[in-house]
């Protein structure tokens, strides 16, 4: 009989974590409009991710999550070739957590929270990289499609 | 008839299975290394010096930022009969550092979990 159930009856628990939250001490020592940069990364660390926003402003994400996932599976054999199978799963995840963003002087101009799906608003593609010739900047796409193979730095370096 | 039967239905308790697994991407960031990393005096240079190549650079108009990365994912997982029990732990290291137009480091942020990843039961990490 357990062979039976256990073939035909599942039960899983699930639990999945990634990173640790930001704590609420961290964040209440940043103010939009007053804190910068520095202060930022002093407090909560490293962020997820960093991009580019318009007229030189940047954002950073902090994200973590806590998902976990009840589920149990019923498979009746009908008959000689089809089985029934019923299912319930008690799902609960989503990568939550904070978006920041700085203007041009990396003074703190916003702070959102909430689930990063609906605040990162990053672009689907990534401008190509500045590469410094002396003269003028141009960027990496530009200079392949000139021909020219000098070497070049980025814009870092 | 009971003592015969008695074994198999034993069995599969004595069945159970686990496994632990653990998915590591790149090497793990040394702190040390990364808090000698003054603002306003090292340069790009330096930074490759100390870390290497970076994971990723993003392009902040003519400013740039390099991300250095360490994840660590630690697996546990238990089944018997017909329960299973999964827990999954990640964590990373993680380290920005933001240059200026000449490529002299502005800003620089470091969070060091990624040894902190456990092997734990799903009731293990419940808060």
């Amino acid at each position: 009989m357990a062979w039976a159930l256990a073939s035909c009856v599942s039960v899983t628990w699930e639990r999945h974590t990634r990173n640790e939250p930001l704590s609420e001490q961290a964040l209440s020592g940043i103010r939009v409009d007053d804190s910068d940069l520095a202060e930022v990364l002093a407090a909560c660390g490293a962020p997820l991710r960093v991009w580019e926003l318009p007229a030189g402003e940047m954002a950073v994400a902090y994200g973590w999550y806590r998902e976990r996932q009840l589920g149990a599976q019923v498979s009746v054999p009908l008959f000689d070739r089809f089985s029934g199978s019923v299912s319930f799963d008690d799902f609960d995840t989503d990568l939550v957590g904070v978006v920041m963003g700085f203007d041009a002087d990396r003074r703190l101009r916003s702070l959102r929270r909430g689930f990063l799906r609906e605040l990162v608003a990053e672009p689907a593609r990534r401008r190509a990289s500045l590469v410094d010739d002396g003269e003028r900047s141009v960027s990496q796409s530009e200079r392949r499609s000139s021909g020219s193979s000098g070497p070049g730095s980025t814009a870092a370096r | 008839m009971m003592k015969t039967l008695l074994p198999f239905l034993v069995l599969p308790f004595l069945c159970g299975s686990c496994f632990v697994s653990r998915d590591r991407v790149n090497e793990p960031l040394p702190a040390a290394v990364v808090t000698e990393l003054e603002p306003g005096v090292a340069t790009a240079d330096d930074v490759l010096d100390a870390l290497g190549a970076p994971a990723d650079v993003v392009q902040l108009g003519r400013r740039s930022a390099w991300l250095y990365l360490f994840n660590q994912t630690k697996s546990a997982a238990f089944s018997v009969l017909v329960v299973t029990l999964v827990n999954t732990d990640t964590r990373s290291d993680r380290v920005w550092v933001f240059f200026d137009e000449a490529g002299l480091l502005t800003h620089v942020g470091g969070s060091f979990e990624g040894a902190t990843a456990a092997y734990t039961m799903p009731w293990d990490a419940a808060e």
